[in-house]
């Protein structure tokens, strides 16, 4: 990568003429390219962010709209406890759903990636096939999967594990269920690539310094690939955080994440201002995890 | 100090027989090299021996106590890995101890050890570093710590030397061979390289399409190669196709020679290979009657400042020769001259 900027710098130096004859406001071939997304991200990103921001200042007119103002209302509002745990148990689940799930794909595409190449092709077009399905299809499925008339129960059941047939949802546990249904490829897909280029030798030079296949994959594989699993974690997380349809149909609402509590401030409660200070609270809430992880990667690893 | 114990050992990885039939005993304290071409099966032998793989068939000892049923983790072996495989995640002294930490050696102690191998291999200074923050060539070493760290009964290294460049090469064979001879572990190394192989090895495995062509000491090897491969593999040679006779007769194209007879050829007739090193092979100005030559035309010599190659074309084959440098010659490219065969040269059966 680096001998290649290279290459184009040089080549760049060797056409002067043609540099010169830019007026210096005119942008070069990189930043020229930069600017349709550029010009996306700043449009549909960053304004709807900060009228979203500004919003959040204003003042709710009670049973009507907002007019624009400029109080802390809506952010004082946080400091209800009824809302710190719901904030509390929204983190909990998002945290319970990545570290599962992660700890589940990481072992999981450890296997996969060590299989040959005719048994790992139809696994990866079956994860990649979970991605077609929308979330409202995976949403509605676990319904009936979890349901008291047609659900898993009914089997547990037949089988003599249960008395009788019960409910499974709505409940915290469903929403984990299908996260974990809805993340896991996503996850595996994020560290296919990393634990598929991993050195073999490592867990083998383990192996040779007495290391059983176990201790190999947790004390060599797993730190090794720490970057990748907390890049994991983090992707997981912040899925998990933006996730309304799961938690909204298969959760009670005790069991509802701030989305879905923002949701239900903004469209049921035609509560605008509050729903957008909560917003801009999850949004710093997300930023800071991921900086504070991301500074603790690059403090703690030697490789960064 | 092992020796180890090889006896009718297969492997197979479906239908292909990578590792055909190996037999081997190899007396303990040596310096061993697997040499063969890629893909001839060494680094799968290898494998076997340390555990990596398991054999399909036959029985591997160490000391003569069965290890073939043994995953690499129960072998008492050290292995320096072509990538060297250091852990990223743990720095110099933790990576030689890590086979240590396995064991519940207290810290202290598995500093200490480390430190004592980090002296060993002449890099005292790294304990605390990270594996990142080393040369291609400190890695190596500390690959080779880490892998004496336990003692091993035995000490394999996989291709160690070819990511080096040329010169650091040179250096870590002697070092290497020296620090073999200090500690007097049996030492496996395999390599394709078969300058290394003779530069090394007490005792050079020579391996082909997953069996074992010859076993010797390096100069056995190259004086009297076992197999056409062999005598091709190791150095340069001319080799004839003809047959021999017991009356230390050789019959080819080109004209009968005078051979000793090899123990083999005791009996009857049978279709051999000549095998003439360049430097055997002495090309002289063209004179009548001389025994136990052939004529030739000069096509080409090259001057390579330590050693001059001559090749001669005779009939219907092209000889090479090593002359030494600077002397003169007598003849030049185009000439006729005389081939003159030793005696001596190696015949084997064909």
């Amino acid at each position: 990568m680096e001998t290649q900027s290279e290459l184009q710098h040089a080549s760049t130096l060797s056409l002067p003429e043609i540099s010169s004859a830019k007026r210096w406001w005119w942008p070069d071939a990189k930043t020229t390219i930069l600017i349709p997304p550029g010009i996306a991200l700043i449009g549909l990103f960053l304004v709807p962010f900060l009228i979203m921001g500004a919003v959040s200042f204003y003042y709710r007119v009670p049973d009507g709209f907002y007019v624009p103002d400029f109080r802390l209302d809506n952010y004082l509002l946080f400091f209800d406890p009824i809302f710190l745990t719901a904030l509390a148990r929204s983190l909990i689940l998002c945290a319970t759903i990545s570290v599962v799930c992660v700890s589940l794909a990481v072992p999981f595409t450890y296997i996969v990636s060590r299989m040959r190449r005719s048994a790992q092709v139809p696994i990866v077009i079956l994860l990649l096939c979970i991605l077609t399905l929308s979330e409202v299809i995976l949403g509605f499925s676990w319904t009936i999967l979890l349901s008291r008339t047609a659900g898993v129960s009914n089997l547990l059941v037949h089988l003599g594990m249960m008395d009788r047939a019960v409910a499974l949802y709505p409940s915290a546990f469903a929403i984990v269920l299908a996260m974990l249904h809805f993340c896991f490829p996503f996850a595996v897909l994020t560290i296919y690539p990393p634990i598929s280029r991993f050195d073999k030798s490592l867990p083998e030079a383990a192996a040779t310094l007495g290391a059983t296949p176990i201790w190999a994959f947790f004390s060599v594989v797993v730190p090794a690939l720490r970057p990748t699993i907390i890049s994991a974690l983090v992707l997981v997380f912040v899925f998990a955080l933006g996730a309304y349809l799961f938690p909204q149909m298969l959760g009670r609402p005790e069991d509802w994440t701030l989305s879905v509590l923002i949701t239900d401030q903004a469209i049921y409660k035609s509560n605008i201002p509050f729903a957008a200070a909560m917003s801009v609270f999850l949004c710093i809430i997300c930023l800071g995890l991921i900086a504070g992880i991301t500074k603790l990667t690059k403090a703690k690893g030697t490789q960064g | 100090m092992t020796n180890l114990h090889l006896e009718g050992v297969w492997k197979r990885f479906g239908a292909f027989e990578a590792i055909r039939n190996v037999n081997l005993d190899l007396p303990s304290g040596k310096m061993i090299t697997f040499l063969g071409p890629s893909g001839s099966g060494k680094s799968t032998l290898f494998r076997l021996v340390s555990g990596l793989e398991q054999a399909s068939e036959g029985t591997i000892r160490f000391d003569g106590i069965d290890v073939t049923g043994l995953a690499a983790h129960k072998r008492n072996v050290g292995m320096v890995f072509q990538s060297y495989a250091l852990f990223p995640h743990l720095n110099v002294w933790e990576n030689i101890g890590y086979g240590l930490a396995l064991r519940k050696v207290p810290k202290t102690q598995r500093r200490a050890r480390a430190i004592e191998l980090l002296e060993l291999i002449k890099l005292p200074d790294i304990a605390d570093r990270g594996i990142t923050q080393l040369s291609g060539g400190q890695r190596q070493r500390v690959a080779i710590a880490r892998a004496l760290a336990m003692k091993p009964q035995l000490f394999l290294l996989d291709e160690p030397l070819s990511a080096l460049d040329a010169k650091l090469r040179e250096h870590m064979q002697n070092e290497l061979c020296e620090l073999q001879r200090k500690l007097g572990v049996t030492t496996i190394v395999v390599t394709h390289d078969q300058r290394e192989a003779m530069t090394m090895s007490d005792i050079v495995v020579v391996i082909d399409r997953g069996a074992v062509q010859q076993v010797g000491s390096p100069l056995d090897i190259y004086r009297r190669p076992a197999t056409r491969f062999v005598a091709d593999f190791i150095g340069t040679s001319n080799l004839l196709e003809g047959t021999g006779s017991p009356e230390g007769k050789f019959e080819f194209s080109g004209g009968t020679l005078k051979i000793a007879t090899p123990d083999w050829l005791k009996r009857d007739e049978s279709p051999a290979v000549l095998c003439v090193r360049p430097e055997q092979l002495q090309v002289m100005q063209k004179a009548d009657g001389m025994p136990n030559s052939l004529d030739g035309q000069v096509t080409l010599i090259r001057d390579l400042g330590a050693e001059l190659e001559v090749f001669v074309r005779s009939g219907d084959t092209e000889f090479i020769s090593k002359e030494a440098s600077g002397v003169e010659l007598g003849f030049s490219v185009g000439d006729t001259v005389s081939l003159q065969i030793p005696e001596t040269a190696h015949l084997m059966a064909a």
